[in-house]
């Protein structure tokens, strides 16, 4: 009776994980055969069958995005707006992290609130503020934030820094405190010890704090749509293409797109998928 | 462990005593002290007050203002009118976002629910499975987990593309087996509840494996080892070791989720992009009727933003009160 038992629960078990894999994985397979299909989601959906076999033939889709100069733009201005931001975001935050975790002053409770505050705070009521203000700056100071990378990757920094400052100071909270014990023991100064005893220590950590970050960024368009989009070197992919919908179907639109602009993502994902757990764990143990 | 620290700590005050500073050192000392801790905080400071601060209480204060389309231009010079915004908003019936917040409101947290508790239920199934699976195994969760990382906007858009008409899921229902004998209209009444939901759903499940995956990891495994001896089974050990240890995981979750579904403007609005009914279940939800209201009526807009804020404040402190005891167990 136990050996039937323990062999039916291995069956259900593994049932379970083939209808999680498919269903995890059936979309993303979905998306990518549509991709490839080489004509417009209309037709393809209202295709009979699924042209298997021409499949591989219409990749040259991809080579079409990759050669089509806006979307080639739009891609750079993707990874170099989200990219600056994040690593303003990740240094700003390891920096603000660690002294929130790490040291008691007057303001720790008071800024932590006012993080937790920003947060919270729904995206629509952000937007048109940062807008007016972005204006007022511009007519008054002659400081230009709109439409140039110094003010993107500036924006998109202060987009996820909230988010950011919590993790980190969850995360050098976790790290144990005895390292740097140590090193101010043996007369490094406080922000030596931080610098070449705690950093080294805590590549996992901020690897899933930039990868968190940039994710977020990669999906914005808000802000991205109302300040950036008249300029072709700032128009982030996902503006662009909800500019150009309609302008542009036909070869596979808008799905290659999809596909390429969720490739970053995914390799970022599976080449620091262990690092991220780490940093996770770390984490998670006490946040 | 404590005894060496100790002795270590009191090595160092008797070097430090033996030696009397220089002034320099002395003051590098106190500015570390006392000034290193704001030094750190600065550059986030700066940013977190010009990028969310300064806009944030600029939104509030446009919820006390007639920016209608005529006093657009004025922006902050608008004309003040107290709570006005306010009683727009929750009382006067012939508001338009007062008509589309209610049942908005009643949308998203049914949805809110549906999506915690389904994300939450099978991402631990999947965490519990993945954590039992042998070593060459492993490589699945990557797999499992890959609907995390794929761009919100994207969702999106596989979403629609899969509800479509003609679409994979009518044609799988319909033409292929025979389930149903009409093709439902996926963006339209119930049937565009299930369509934003279910993306939702696939988003977030992924997101709570991987972190109950990763707290999964730092139970130890003594306490396992222990239940063993003790004759406890797997369910047991499921209810009395692993979610005592995890519980407060599950709360910082629980909080990202009702944050995430209360906010989570692109991908509700993605998937409903095409073909809004007003009904009941219109897939009209709270973060794109606000947006929606901001770009017309930013006053009004701004007005329901701070409400949402506030409830979420609320939604927030109801959450402390209920994992407060879990939270600092851990």
């Amino acid at each position: 009776v136990r050996r039937v038992k323990h062999a039916l629960w291995a069956v259900v078990k593994s049932l379970f994980v083939i209808f999680m894999l498919i269903f995890a994985l059936a979309p993303i397979a979905w998306l990518v055969i549509g991709s490839l299909s080489g004509v417009d989601i209309q037709t393809f959906n209202q295709a009979r069958n699924i042209p298997w076999s021409h499949l591989w033939d219409n990749r040259q889709v991809y080579r079409f995005f990759w050669d089509f100069p806006p979307f080639r733009d739009s891609l750079y201005a993707s990874l170099i707006l989200c990219g600056g931001g994040t690593v303003v975001t990740v240094v700003v935050a390891v920096l603000a992290g660690y002294s929130l975790a790490r040291f008691s002053f007057r303001g720790n409770a008071t800024f932590l609130f006012l993080t937790f505050a920003a947060l919270m705070t729904p995206s629509a009521l952000v937007l048109l503020p940062t807008y007016v203000s972005v204006g007022w700056l511009e007519t008054h100071t002659g400081i230009v934030l709109r439409n140039n990378y110094f003010g993107g990757i500036l924006l998109y920094s202060g987009i996820t820094l909230p988010l950011a400052i919590i993790l980190a100071r969850g995360f050098f909270a976790s790290l144990p405190r005895q390292l740097e014990d140590a090193a101010l023991v043996d007369g490094c100064t406080p922000f030596g010890a931080f610098r070449k005893v705690v950093l080294p220590n805590a590549a996992p950590g901020v690897f899933a704090i930039a990868f968190i970050s940039f994710l977020l960024l990669w999906s914005e368009r808000n802000i991205g749509s109302y300040l950036f989009a008249s300029n072709p070197h700032t128009t982030t992919m996902p503006v662009w293409l909800f500019n150009n919908i309609s302008t542009y179907t036909g070869a596979g639109t808008p799905l290659a797109p999809a596909v390429i602009a969720a490739v970053p993502c995914v390799l970022l994902f599976i080449v620091g998928q262990r690092w991220l757990r780490r940093g996770l764990q770390a984490w998670v143990v006490d946040g | 462990v404590i005894d060496t620290d100790g002795s270590q700590e009191q090595i160092a005050v008797e070097r430090a005593a033996a030696q009397v500073p220089s002034l320099r050192i002395r003051l590098a000392r106190r500015w570390h002290r006392h000034w290193l801790p704001y030094g750190l905080l600065a550059p986030a400071a700066f940013l977190i007050i010009v990028v969310q601060l300064v806009p944030i209480l600029e939104g509030i204060w446009f919820s006390f203002l007639r920016l209608d389309s005529y006093h657009m231009r004025q922006f902050l010079g608008a004309p003040f009118i107290g709570l006005e915004n306010y009683r727009q908003f929750l009382f006067v019936k012939a508001n338009t976002l007062h008509a589309d917040a209610l049942p908005a409101l009643r949308t998203t947290l049914i949805a809110a629910l549906v999506i915690i508790t389904f994300s939450l239920t099978l991402g631990m199934l999947v965490a519990l499975l993945l954590n039992s699976l042998p070593r060459p195994l492993r490589f699945l969760g990557v797999l499992v987990i890959l609907p995390w990382v794929i761009p919100t906007w994207v969702i999106g858009q596989l979403w629609v593309y899969i509800w479509d008409r003609e679409g994979i899921v009518n044609k799988i229902l319909v033409n292929w087996s025979g389930l149903l004998s009409h093709p439902p209209d996926w963006f339209r009444g119930f049937d565009s509840f299930i369509a934003t939901v279910l993306p939702s759903i696939w988003q977030s499940y992924a997101f709570a494996a991987l972190v109950f995956l990763a707290a999964l990891r730092a139970i130890p495994h003594e306490l396992y080892e222990a239940a063993e001896m003790d004759g406890a089974n797997g369910w047991r050990q499921f209810w009395r070791i692993t979610l005592p240890n995890m519980k407060g995981i599950v709360a910082i979750v629980v909080l990202v989720a009702i944050i995430f579904s209360l906010y989570d403007y692109p991908l509700f609005s993605q998937t409903a992009l095409t073909g809004i009914t007003p009904d009941r279940w219109s897939s009209e939800y709270v973060p794109i009727v606000i947006q929606d209201s901001v770009l017309g009526f930013p006053h009004w807009g701004a007005a329901a933003s701070t409400v949402l804020m506030s409830a979420l404040l609320v939604i927030v402190l109801i959450w402390y009160a209920a994992f407060r005891k879990s939270l600092v167990s851990r």
